[in-house]
Formats: C-alpha cells, structure tokens, sequence
C-alpha cells in the first residue's frame, strides 16, 4: 500500500457534492448488490476495494481524504418535470382523466441544484495504484445528476506522493472519523452526527463524528 | 459507446433559463473563468432528442395510441413516478425490461413501485465559441478538430427576438359580441390595450453546438435504439428549446460513433418488431393493479 493522490479532470461542472472514494470505490465495486435503508447494513469487514483501512473504536474506517475541491464559481440550475399532457391522445378513452399539476404523483416541479465550476476533485488516499485505476476507469462521472451531463470525468489520475494525507494532512483533519478517536492537537474539525464509514446514508452507520471544516 | 453531436443551429435557440423584467433571458453556463456561456443542458437534449422521440416511436410500434394510462404515458415520456408505499427490487421485471426495451435500458425510470437505473449520459450542449475552446477540445472526437484560428465569442452569437400578440377582436371585429366590443385601438373596458409584445434573447443562426451521448456497457441494440431516436428527431425538425412552434430552437446534427453502428438501427427495429407482444404484455403487468390481499 502506497501514498496516493487521486484526482478526477471534470469536463463538465460538479452538480451537488464530490462523493468519499471509499463510498464511490464500494459502489463501482458492488452495483448489482441492492442495500437498503429499511434492510440492516452491511458487514463493516465487506466491500473489497484496493484501500488500507483501519479500526477505530468500532469502526474500520478507510484510509481515504473527503474529497477536496479548490476554490470555484457557483451557481444554482434548475431541472424540471410536468406530466406530458402533449401527448394526451395516446391515452385510452376511458384514462383521459384531469391531472392535477400542484400535487400528487402527477405534480409538475422545478428544483434547483448547486452547481461547482471546478476543473479537478482530489482525494489523498493509502492504497494500491494499479487496481484503484482499474476500477476508476469505469467511473465516468460524479456528483448528482450525472445522467444530464454534469460531473463528467475526463480523466482519472493517480499519482504516489510523498505524504500520508488520508486522514489528517499534518494536524488537520481530511476526513470524517468518529469522536471518541480524534487524537489530541487536530484542528480543522467540528462535531456532527453522521457516518465515517460507507455506507455513508445509512442509519446503522450514524454515530458521533468529526467532520472537517 | 461515445456518440458525439455537431449541432449547427438552423434557426434561433431559445433554451431558456428565466425572465428578467419582460424580456427571456436564455440559459447560461457559468465556466471556471467566471464567464457566463449559452449552453442547452443535458436533461433538454437528452428528453427531446432521445426520450420523447424514442417513446413515441415505441408506442406506434407497439399499436399503444390511444391504449395507454396515465402512469404508463408518464413512465415512457417523462420517466414515471415511484407511487407505491411498498418499494421492492423484482430483478426479473428489471431483467425483462432491460432485455425488451433498450431504450428504458439507457434512460432508466421509475415503476409505481420501484426505480429502474439508466446507463445513458448525456452531455449539455456546448457553444462552439473562443471561451468553450478547452472544453470542447476535451469532447471532440480525434477525428474532428477544432479551427486554430479563433473562434467567435459567445456573445457575439446572442441576438434578440420579438413578436407581437395581436388583438383578434381588432382584426375581426365582426366576430365579437357586443358586450365585448372594443376601442378602435384594441382596448378592452377597462381601456387598456390587449396587445402583448414579448421580447427575449436567443443563440442566433449559424451558431453551433457540441453535445454527446454516453453509454458505457451498451449493446447494438442500444446504439441501434438511440441512433434512431436521434433520426427520429432531426425528421421531426430536430428541435430543442421553447417557441418551436414559431419555427425557433432547430438544429442540423451530425453525429460521430466511436463503435460500429451498421445495421444497428435496423436490428433495434426488428428488435421491436419482434417483441411486441412481449413489451405490450410487460408493459400491462408492470402497471396492473395489485390485488388487495
């Protein structure tokens, strides 16, 4: 296992947030595999992916930053839907009923979605180059709604650097990771509930954490 | 499968993103510099040029005008909604859609109970101008490449437009009731006049757009269903954008595959052709009323 820096060349803007690259490597890893939140969560010793990991407390966390992405422009799009009353006519006779536009499943919308201008997202990693390249290369895009086009990956890179960034870069925290283990001197932090370990919506995974800022 | 659109714009382009005042302000991208470029984005080009065309193409196919409900005319043209407190995972369902119809294979949707994932991507369109110049080199096929000389600024490719709403009761006064007479100005009672001038921007004539369609683990039929669907659309005036009944928003496309496509649309056809029962019959199962237990 090698320091690394995995850096993923955006052609397009990041719609929404980068996502872990332990959560991302496990999905890739992983997608004919349904979960659930209503099902229990998955064994924390699952998910076979090229990344060093440790126990913290109870947690086996990954050896792997929370994405950094450089200063940006931001802006807010909107994406849009309505019933598509124009082709009415291919109704049967007896379903040309009233649709109601303001609610039910039928509700027309327009939400808005943050968008980032960002050129790269990097991740500091502890893992092994050749196969987290293998499964990067099946990685086309990031972030939300990536089926419109935003978060497109141009190229992925990874690179051995020289440093262990993973978890904290000197004494700032890179990633989140559970309370009861943030050694002593670590800035850059703040408390929160949430997961340090995939997967991260899960709420089996919820406990105290640190999270940077 | 990278398929790569050359778009030229045959007509104004009025993609919108708003109003300021009275006048339509078109969509804008902002790019890392800070500028603000025109852009049509990936959701428009991948309804229009793919999902609607493609449905509708399915639905004569299949002999379903004027046969389907509404969750089923939702599901194939704008991707459904997930209706059911119960949500479950039928992998055979999800088996059979996939292998009967590639076109929700590529663009996913939503049963009344359960959410079907799509493969396809679909890129927003980008303006071939000087600000785009590094984007697109990043999109374009080896094939095609851009001018060294520079290209035309975005701005320099947005115009206006403005039409004026007549007064019907003006132009045939003889067709009015009395109680509703008019001035001879068109002013209704209350004296103002009901004619409405409505102005907005537009990407002008001549301009062009990169866009691309990506589908990583497709099969020819996938190819097949969506280079048809895109035939599809530029038949029907290739258009995007609003105001498309006034002539606004076509585009002349030229597409570049980065796989072999012969005779893949002609086996989607057959594809269809010979499944119809099948995808009619999947179709009527999937949207069934469940059984009260």
């Amino acid at each position: 296992m090698r320091n690394l820096k995995v850096t993923a060349h955006l052609a397009a803007p990041l719609a929404g947030d980068a996502p872990q690259l332990d959560a991302l490597l496990i999905y890739k890893q992983s997608l004919h595999h349904n979960c659930d939140r209503a099902w229990p969560a998955p064994r924390q010793e699952k998910g076979c992916i090229p990344l060093a990991r440790e126990w913290l407390g109870d947690w086996y966390v990954f050896r792997s930053s929370s994405p950094v992405v450089g200063p940006c422009s931001e802006s807010v799009d909107h994406y849009t839907r309505r019933t598509p009353v124009e082709h009415a006519s291919l109704l049967a006779a007896n379903k040309r009923t009233v649709v109601a536009t303001g609610n039910s499943w039928t509700k027309s919308y327009r939400l808005p979605l943050r968008i980032r201008n960002v050129d790269r997202v990097v991740w500091f990693v502890v893992g092994e180059g050749s196969p987290l390249r293998k499964i990067l290369k099946r990685t086309a895009s990031i972030g939300k709604k990536t089926s419109f086009g935003y978060g497109l990956v141009s190229r992925w890179t990874v690179e051995e650097v020289e440093h262990d960034w993973s978890w904290f870069a000197d004494a700032v925290l890179m990633r989140p990771l559970p309370l009861a283990s943030l050694p002593d001197g670590i800035i850059g932090w703040r408390r929160d509930f949430g997961a340090c370990v995939p997967p991260y919506w899960h709420p089996e995974r919820y406990t105290e954490i640190v999270t940077p800022c | 499968m990278r398929i790569i659109c050359y778009s030229e714009t045959v007509s104004p382009i009025t993609h919108m993103a708003g109003v300021v005042g009275n006048e339509a302000i078109i969509k804008r991208e902002q790019l890392a510099s800070g500028q603000w470029v025109p852009s049509i984005t990936g959701n428009a080009l991948r309804h229009r040029c793919v999902r609607e065309t493609g449905a509708r193409y399915l639905v004569d196919a299949l002999g379903l005008s004027g046969e389907l409900s509404l969750p089923q005319l939702a599901f194939l043209f704008n991707g459904g909604s997930l209706t059911e407190s119960t949500g479950r995972e039928d992998t055979k369902k999800i088996a059979d859609l996939q292998r009967l119809f590639p076109l929700l294979r590529l663009l996913g949707g939503s049963l009344p109970d359960q959410i079907l994932s799509g493969t396809l991507i679909a890129t927003s369109g980008l303006l071939v101008c000087e600000e785009n110049r590094s984007r697109l080199s990043g999109l374009l096929p080896d094939e095609w490449s851009l001018p060294v000389d520079r290209l035309r600024d975005a701005e320099a490719m947005v115009g206006t437009y403005q039409y004026v709403r007549g007064v019907p009761t003006k132009t045939c006064p003889d067709l009015v009731r009395g109680e509703d007479e008019l001035d001879a100005r068109g002013a209704g009672k209350d004296g103002k006049s009901q004619q409405m001038i409505f102005s907005g921007q537009c990407v002008n004539p001549g301009a062009a757009f990169v866009h691309g369609f990506l589908a990583p683990s497709s099969t020819a039929l996938d190819i097949g269903c969506l280079l048809h669907s895109l035939a599809l659309w530029q038949q029907a005036g290739g258009t995007v954008g609003g105001s498309a009944a006034k002539g606004h928003g076509r585009l002349s496309t030229y597409v570049h595959c980065d796989q072999p496509i012969y005779g893949c649309v002609e086996r989607y056809q057959e594809h269809v052709e010979q499944c119809k029962q099948e995808c009619v019959d999947w179709l009527t199962a999937a949207f069934a009323k469940k059984k009260a237990a």
